[in-house]
């Protein structure tokens, strides 16, 4: 094969491979979504958002601050708020682009409540071993200062009733 | 003070401070009873009052009020604010068996809201499509920020009150694990709104 004709074929790959790329986004700008897919995507994204919200309570609850995550659930639910607007006038293509960025913003949520999760566990593990090491000591402290305190206090009460003396009655 | 009471005395006292040694300890697995639990729903006006609600609208114009929802329900909660818009003659929630009401949402506001949370935002509200035709008028959409939403309601001219009144109303949900689905919280604000013909 001749330099030319390698480059006629290698002209024609490259000429095929421009033509079903700008195919392809032609046949994406120009697809309409329909109810049924618009809703499967909604209903995907609900998915999303419950499994995501479960991640985050779970988190809150372990005593994590969640407020960066909140926010990103807040985002993600008003998308597909926006969504479920759309669907109900009959708008499927922007029913279906919301639900999809709704699923979208919550890339990473789950993970990241999971993170910490874990951290607020871990710190509240650390924390308690702290208390009940200082509970501990404390109580064992108590014990032992407590044994010598009431020895002392019992010899103190002795000594004091012992160098009491009788007193006579006056007139007797 | 006797030999015995003395010792009662310190008996109780090394108690006393063993417990209040031990105690942050106990409270960390100990869980008190919370308050009572519940969720605000409001409405404000223009100037964050309960005054200015807009009230005498037309088509073509914008008119502003505060929506706000706050959470004293312990935890993080999913809560679903349904918008709703109705004539004179639709049902409202029923407040004595706590049922929402069954007209269809036209909006809705998804909030996430930690336990003392408060979400509050302005919201943009304005009509298109309003006809009048004798004793009633037709009001075709509600643009809610911006979103144009179809509601094709018609109020009749109400000779009591001189106007036509329409009601927008929210009403508050909250996800339930229990039941794995949204359940009405018992919970809804609106105002009456009259429209009226454009100058």
């Amino acid at each position: 094969m001749s330099l030319s004709s390698k480059k006629l074929v290698k002209l024609v790959f490259v000429a095929l491979a421009v033509f079903l790329f700008v195919a392809s986004v032609v046949r994406c700008s120009v697809y309409a979504y329909t109810g049924d897919e618009a809703y499967a995507r909604m209903a995907e994204a609900d998915g999303s958002l419950r499994q995501a919200f479960g991640a985050v309570a779970d988190a809150a609850g372990a005593g994590a601050n969640v407020s960066g995550l909140t926010f990103e659930l807040d985002a993600a639910g008003g998308l597909l708020a926006q969504a479920n607007a759309s669907y109900r006038v009959g708008d499927f293509g922007n029913a279906t682009l919301f639900a999809e960025q709704s699923i979208g913003s919550l890339v990473g949520v789950v993970q990241e409540a999971g993170n910490l999760k874990a951290a607020a566990d871990s710190d509240r593990l650390s924390q308690l071993g702290w208390t009940a090491s200082f509970s501990s000591v404390g109580l064992s402290l108590l014990f032992v200062l407590g044994l010598f305190g009431w020895r002392f206090l019992r010899n103190r009460y002795f000594e004091g009733v012992l160098e009491m003396r009788p007193e006579e009655a006056a007139g007797s | 003070m006797g030999f015995s009471d003395l010792k009662l005395v310190y008996v109780v006292s090394c108690v006393v401070l063993g417990l209040i040694i031990v105690a942050p300890t106990v409270a960390e697995f100990v869980v008190l009873p919370g308050g009572e639990r519940f969720s605000e729903l409001w409405l404000l006006g223009q100037g964050r009052m309960a005054e200015d609600y807009p009230f005498n609208v037309r088509a073509g114009e914008s008119y502003g009020f505060y929506l706000g929802l706050g959470n004293h329900m312990g935890g993080l909660e999913d809560y679903l604010v349904f918008v709703k818009f109705r004539n004179q003659s639709e049902s409202l929630p029923d407040s004595v068996n706590g049922t929402a009401s069954v007209l269809e949402p036209v909006f809705e506001y998804r909030v996430f809201l930690g336990d003392g949370g408060v979400w509050e935002r302005e919201v943009r509200l304005g009509f298109e499509g309003v006809v009048f035709d004798g004793n009633v008028c037709r009001v075709s959409r509600v643009v809610l920020d911006g979103v144009v939403l179809s509601v094709d309601k018609v109020a009749v001219w109400d000779s009591v009150n001189k106007g036509f009144y329409c009601q927008l109303f929210f009403e508050l949900w909250f996800y339930n694990s229990t039941l794995s689905g949204f359940q009405y919280h018992d919970r809804f604000v609106g105002m009456w709104l009259n429209m009226t013909v454009p100058s």
